[in-house]
């Protein structure tokens, strides 16, 4: 009986080992491409740049506002040209705009421009403002 | 009881093990294997290869091109080496991209090879890819021809390659592992000439002559061709890869076949002026196997302007490698005479070899006598080495020995100055006082 249960045991052994999976098998990774990056372009947004002037006058014809004087600025001025048209209000910040004009004339440091249209009266330290370009919008 | 149980469990496991014995696709244990069970290792090849490191060059390996005459059993035994010494050496990491590959391409082919490398280059891996692999092997007369060639994406779609001749399969380990260390090392460091080649896979056309009593004879078309014992068809190509192969070993040209991988890439596309962009020259040739005698007719292309700018025909009795390879580089040296200046290039007409290989440029070049080989001018270094691998790729230190057979080409002027061994050493030492 113990003869036998050690040829079994070497049997046991024998098969294990030949029944074993050979060393030869081998799978190779499949792989594929990772997924493109998806390129979300950020449409760029552009915002304008403006010559604000302080109106130093206001004159009337008839009773009727008409022109508009104000100085100009020595570096912006020199983008402003006649024909431009500009906006007219009575905070700095344009928030409300009165109306517009277009500038007419540049002499000596001055912007002299004929009001186009008016909504309200301009009051008396009002402002003016011209486009002179525009620049890219920062991200917020 | 217990006797009883243990004898059922010993019957249960023979079975089990007379299956994995008699499994065909499975090969058997293998001694090594069980010797590392016994100590407890795990060095089974998917071990190795599971643990690879990332270091390691991952290649995406494609379906072996076979060519008639290569027995089934060859091709397995060809493919499954290549893997092995790929593990075994660390060298490579293949990987199989079967799947998005055949998904990508079976419904729309790529255009050419330029486009097919192009395409993959273009994506990111979750390893670390260099390029695509394709093995082939082919049968000459009485030897096997195998290539490895590997396009990286760097290449655009030229490869780096390897060839080696081998007689047997008991070889195949020895031409593999050194065509795999070239490729390592090519992949390493490698300037390819700036003129680039693209080779269009050779018409190949199947002749038999059949003559009559009155002695009227006609070559009639025939599906195959006998050539030295091996029926070749007209879709064994293997020829355009030797001429591509052949003509980058030389330096001068960095030549690649334009459909390697008809899997994936359409044969429609076969004018010169469709590779503009990718080649500055495009060579088409026209095979005829006959019974009798075979004709090769190679025609060199200006990609730019798809004019034909050169033709030559040989005439040859006997397929063998000898002869394809003196034919392929006859051409090389015509082509290479039209492409460059007589001041930039110089021939190497002769030079004797017998029973030795030679290498240049980090491949080998071939077998024997040295012939009709162009070199730039100034100075050239053939390597001779054995069948698998030159002396400067075995032993760095080859070229300082006093045995050393190498060859050094130096051209001075018209001349083309050969010296053999230490006195080329001598004489290249002396040029640079």
């Amino acid at each position: 009986m113990e003869l036998v249960r050690k040829i079994s045991f070497v049997f046991i052994i024998v098969f294990s080992l030949v029944g074993c999976t050979s060393t030869g098998t081998l799978t190779l990774a499949e792989i594929k491409p990772l997924p493109k990056e998806v390129v979300v372009e950020v449409k760029q947004e552009f915002e304008p740049v403006y010559s604000v002037m302080k109106i130093l006058e206001v004159s009337e014809v008839n009773g009727v506002q008409k022109f508009v004087i104000a100085k100009l600025d020595k570096v912006e001025g020199k983008e402003i040209a006649i024909e431009m048209v500009g906006e007219i209000s009575d905070d700095i910040s344009f928030e409300k705009v009165l109306g517009t004009f277009k500038v007419t004339s540049k002499a000596g440091g001055f912007l002299k421009g004929s009001i186009e249209t008016l909504t309200h009266k301009i009051p008396t330290n009002s402002y003016i403002r011209v486009q002179i370009g525009q620049k890219a919008k920062e991200e917020k | 009881m217990k006797s009883k149980v243990l004898t059922f469990l010993i019957l249960l496991k023979a079975l089990f093990c007379m299956e994995a014995l008699f499994a065909l696709d499975k090969p058997k244990a293998d001694p090594k294997a069980l010797i590392g069970l016994l100590q407890g290792k795990k060095n089974d090849i998917q071990a190795i290869y599971d643990n690879l490191p990332e270091s390691v060059p991952a290649v995406i390996l494609l379906d072996t091109d076979f060519k008639s005459g290569v027995p089934v059993k060859t091709i397995n035994t060809f493919t499954e080496e290549i893997k092995k010494q790929m593990i075994e050496n660390s060298l490579f990491k293949p990987v199989t991209m079967n799947k998005y590959l055949v998904s990508t391409y079976d419904s729309e082919k790529s255009k050419s090879i330029f486009s097919f490398i192009g395409d993959l280059k273009g994506r990111k891996y979750p390893a670390n890819v260099k390029g695509v692999f394709k093995p082939m092997i082919c049968k000459v007369a009485g030897d096997y021809i195998i290539k490895l060639t590997l396009y990286t994406f760097n290449g655009n779609g030229y490869p780096i390659s390897a060839v080696r001749f081998v007689k047997s399969e008991s070889e195949f380990s020895n031409a593999i592992k050194y065509s795999l260390l070239d490729l390592s090392k090519l992949l390493e460091k490698y300037n390819p000439s700036n003129i680039k080649v693209a080779v269009l896979p050779f018409n190949i056309k199947c002749k038999t002559l059949v003559e009559q009593k009155s002695g009227e004879f006609d070559f009639i078309t025939t599906s195959f061709s006998n050539q030295q014992g091996v029926e070749l068809k007209e879709t064994d190509d293997y020829l355009s890869e030797l001429f591509a192969y052949q003509a980058t070993c030389t330096g001068l040209l960095n030549a690649g076949v334009t459909n390697k991988i008809p899997e994936y890439i359409s044969n429609d596309f076969t004018e010169p002026s469709t590779f503009f962009g990718n080649s500055n020259y495009v060579v088409k040739s026209d095979v005829i196997l006959s019974n009798q005698l075979n004709l090769i007719s190679y025609n060199l292309y200006e990609s730019a302007s798809g004019k034909l700018i050169y033709t030559s025909k040989y005439f040859f009795e006997k397929l063998t490698v000898d002869e394809i390879w003196k034919i392929n580089f006859k051409f090389i040296r015509e082509c290479c005479s039209k492409i460059y200046t007589s001041n930039e290039i110089k021939f190497i007409d002769f030079i004797s070899n017998d029973g030795k290989s030679y290498y240049m440029n980090g491949m080998f070049a071939g077998f024997g006598n040295i012939s009709d080989i162009p070199v730039k001018t100034g100075k050239t270094i053939i390597f001779s080495g054995t069948k698998y691998a030159s002396t400067i790729s075995v032993n760095p230190e080859s070229l300082k020995q006093k045995d050393n057979n190498d060859y050094f080409i130096y051209t001075n002027n018209n001349e083309v100055l050969i010296y053999k061994g230490r006195e080329g050493e001598f004489v290249w030492n002396l040029l640079e006082k």
